[in-house]
């Protein structure tokens, strides 16, 4: 279904909500959607609205391209490696 | 502003029982059921046309699958827009596009095959039965069937 096929820019939300110990619920409440609408978010397979993402990048007190990519992020462990 | 009625669709909808519908392969047993149950009747309305209870009797199992459906669904065809996210309108939407063309394809094999067997006035009543109940609940199949795996309970 074209709501929830995998979609072209990649997010750091599932890496952000680890780093912060944040849970699904507690994102989705945050953000006014629901927890399995964060999940296919994360995944993918939903590709949000920018108002959402705005949202989104403005409850991790983060830019939108710190949050969102149309390019694959590189691992964390790259830039660690250089420092 | 929601009404009563849509806050308590809402409550029901997001209750720990539905969530337990939530997974891609109970929607899609529930989805058969709702197409059984269908079946069910119209084959009620053409074996036992003379005897009504029967039929009502085959309703039960069909309506019951019905209501499974939406609970697996979060209500998402029941519920106003301000009461559903943006993914979930986005899903519904597209089921609806998506049902469209599936139903037309549909009753144009039904019509069809009424036109081509020549159908008895019983059999098409309960033909008519089965693609009237199927169609009717065509976008709500649609969206049960297709949905992702949500994995999303933490």
């Amino acid at each position: 279904m074209g709501a929830s096929k995998e979609v072209d820019f990649h997010n750091r939300i599932r890496l952000l909500r680890t780093e912060r110990s944040i849970s699904r619920k507690e994102l989705a409440e945050a953000v006014g959607v629901h927890p399995q609408t964060i999940g296919y978010i994360e995944r993918r397979q939903y590709n949000l609205s920018l108002a959402l993402a705005f949202k989104l990048a403005d409850y991790f007190g983060l830019s939108l391209d710190a949050v969102f990519s149309s390019q694959p992020f590189r691992p964390l462990s790259d830039s660690a490696l250089k420092e | 502003m929601a009404s009563k009625l849509q806050l308590r669709i809402f409550g029901q909808v997001n209750s720990p029982f539905a969530d337990r519908l939530q997974t891609r392969s109970k929607r899609r047993g529930i989805v058969l059921g709702c197409i059984g149950g269908a079946a069910a009747i119209g084959a009620g309305i053409i074996a036992v046309v003379e005897h009504a209870a029967w039929v009502l009797l085959a309703a039960i199992p069909f309506w019951g699958f019905a209501f499974l459906l939406n609970m697996s669904l979060r209500g998402i065809f029941e519920l106003d827009d301000d009461l559903l996210d943006e993914h979930q309108i986005a899903v519904r939407n597209q089921s609806y596009k998506t049902a469209y063309g599936y139903a037309l394809v549909f009753l144009l094999i039904v019509a069809t095959a009424a036109t081509a067997f020549d159908f008895e006035r019983h059999v098409a009543l309960g033909v008519a039965a089965f693609a009237f109940l199927t169609g009717a609940l065509a976008p709500r199949l649609v969206a049960a069937w297709t949905l992702e795996e949500p994995d999303g309970r933490e």
